[in-house]
């Protein structure tokens, strides 16, 4: 081998290795950087607390449930509530919501910890839940927080074991990079105060409904791949109203699809979009998210 | 073993005592639970409720694979579950991750 090749060689075998224990070391960096997060105990004080159910108030709990917070869908803790399917999403690793019923960590929940756990994200330990999206519902008001605990306490008893929970290395890092939500309170001003507006079919309100359009469709609405999940994964849609979005619908195609899962073009959506969560809609929340999504800055396809 | 060579009898000896050592401190680190009945009673209940066993029949889903499971320096403890856990236990709140 020529002494000119030799050291072309040792200089390219020199940077691949440079660039690999820098990337080793961020990536060592990222994940420390993440368990110490998740290891934070947070100073938010459990609520003085105890729901008094009335049928009215298990009612509203039950509409919400299974509507804006989404925890009776089959991928989050499913219709009876005792653990949903496990969602396997490639490298960020298999993910199943608990048994929340009196048979599981129902029974070693307060009300008061329940509530804190929707509105801040914070476990009974006083760590960050993960992935449980309560930064897309901590908006909910007192009451309506209070009725999902009065609904969930209503639920009998499942004697189900809790599913698989194991997260990917790629999980943490994304998570570090705000790719991906996994450490929940890091996400949640705990001392703001949302001001929610009454639930009528308005832009205002349906900015809050929005949030939890969020974890799929992109911060700013404008879809594309979700980072980190898999290359065959669904691909959110553009929500926002630009050519590649929702510009040329109207809202009876938007509570078509909503109510069919079959889009303008009459592509059926992909199982992933929760369906059976925006279905339960009732018609002031679907004015009030249409109203907003109208609202938004076209962007384009990807934009997320 | 005058000429710093290490003899077979001091070789023998040697394993033995370090052999010896290792299971004492392994058994420090074994968890040696209170008397249940000196436990408090809603203690005692609520674990009864969870099911919790001091050595668990799936041996994947031990209190020391569970996401709950709080290392100690005797027995360990649980974020979910009050009083002493050991690691080889059980209880039906098992949460992998």
């Amino acid at each position: 081998m020529k002494p000119i090749v030799k050291k072309v060689l040792m200089g390219v075998g020199g940077v691949v290795l440079v660039g690999a224990l820098g990337g080793g070391v961020w990536a060592w960096t990222q994940v420390s950087a993440f368990s110490a997060s998740m290891d934070k105990v947070y100073d938010v004080p459990v609520p003085k607390l105890k729901v008094v159910a009335t049928p009215e108030l298990i009612a509203r709990g039950k509409h919400l449930a299974s509507s804006l917070a989404g925890c009776g869908m089959r991928d989050c803790h499913g219709p009876a509530l005792a653990g949903g399917k496990t969602m396997d999403v490639g490298p960020l690793g298999k993910f199943t919501a608990p048994n929340i019923t009196s048979a599981g960590l129902g029974a070693v929940y307060s009300d008061g910890e329940l509530a804190r756990l929707i509105g801040h994200g914070i476990t009974k330990t006083g760590k960050s839940v993960r992935f449980m999206p309560s930064h897309e519902v901590n908006w909910l008001p007192d009451s309506d927080v209070q009725a999902i605990i009065a609904y969930v306490r209503s639920k009998p008893a499942v004697e189900k074991p809790n599913g698989l929970f194991e997260l990917g290395l790629l999980a943490k890092i994304l998570d570090r990079q705000d790719a991906v939500v996994v450490d929940v309170a890091r996400r949640i001003d705990h001392d703001k105060k949302e001001d929610v507006p009454a639930p009528e079919p308005t832009a205002a309100y349906g900015k809050f409904i929005a949030r939890l359009c969020m974890g799929c469709h992109g911060e700013h609405y404008g879809g594309g791949p979700i980072p980190g999940a898999p290359s065959d994964f669904p691909i959110p849609s553009n929500i926002t109203p630009d050519e590649t979005g929702l510009k040329s619908w109207t809202y009876a195609d938007f509570t078509k699809m909503l109510d069919t899962g079959v889009r303008k073009n009459g592509k059926k959506l992909d199982p992933f979009m929760p369906l059976e969560a925006l279905e339960q809609m009732n018609d002031i929340e679907r004015k009030a998210l249409w109203a907003f999504l109208k609202t938004l800055k076209p962007r384009p396809m990807g934009s997320r | 073993m005058s000429d710093g060579s290490l003899s077979r009898r001091d070789f023998l000896a040697l394993t033995a005592s370090t052999t010896l050592l290792a299971a004492c401190g392994r058994s420090g680190a074994e968890c040696h639970p209170p008397d249940p009945r000196s436990l408090a009673k809603h203690i005692r209940d609520k674990r009864a409720e969870l099911r919790y066993e001091p050595i668990a029949v799936d041996s994947k889903r031990t209190c020391g694979a569970c996401a709950y499971y709080k290392p100690g320096t005797n027995c360990g403890g649980c974020a979910v579950m009050p009083g002493p856990v050991d690691a080889k236990g059980s209880c039906k709140l098992f949460q992998s991750g």
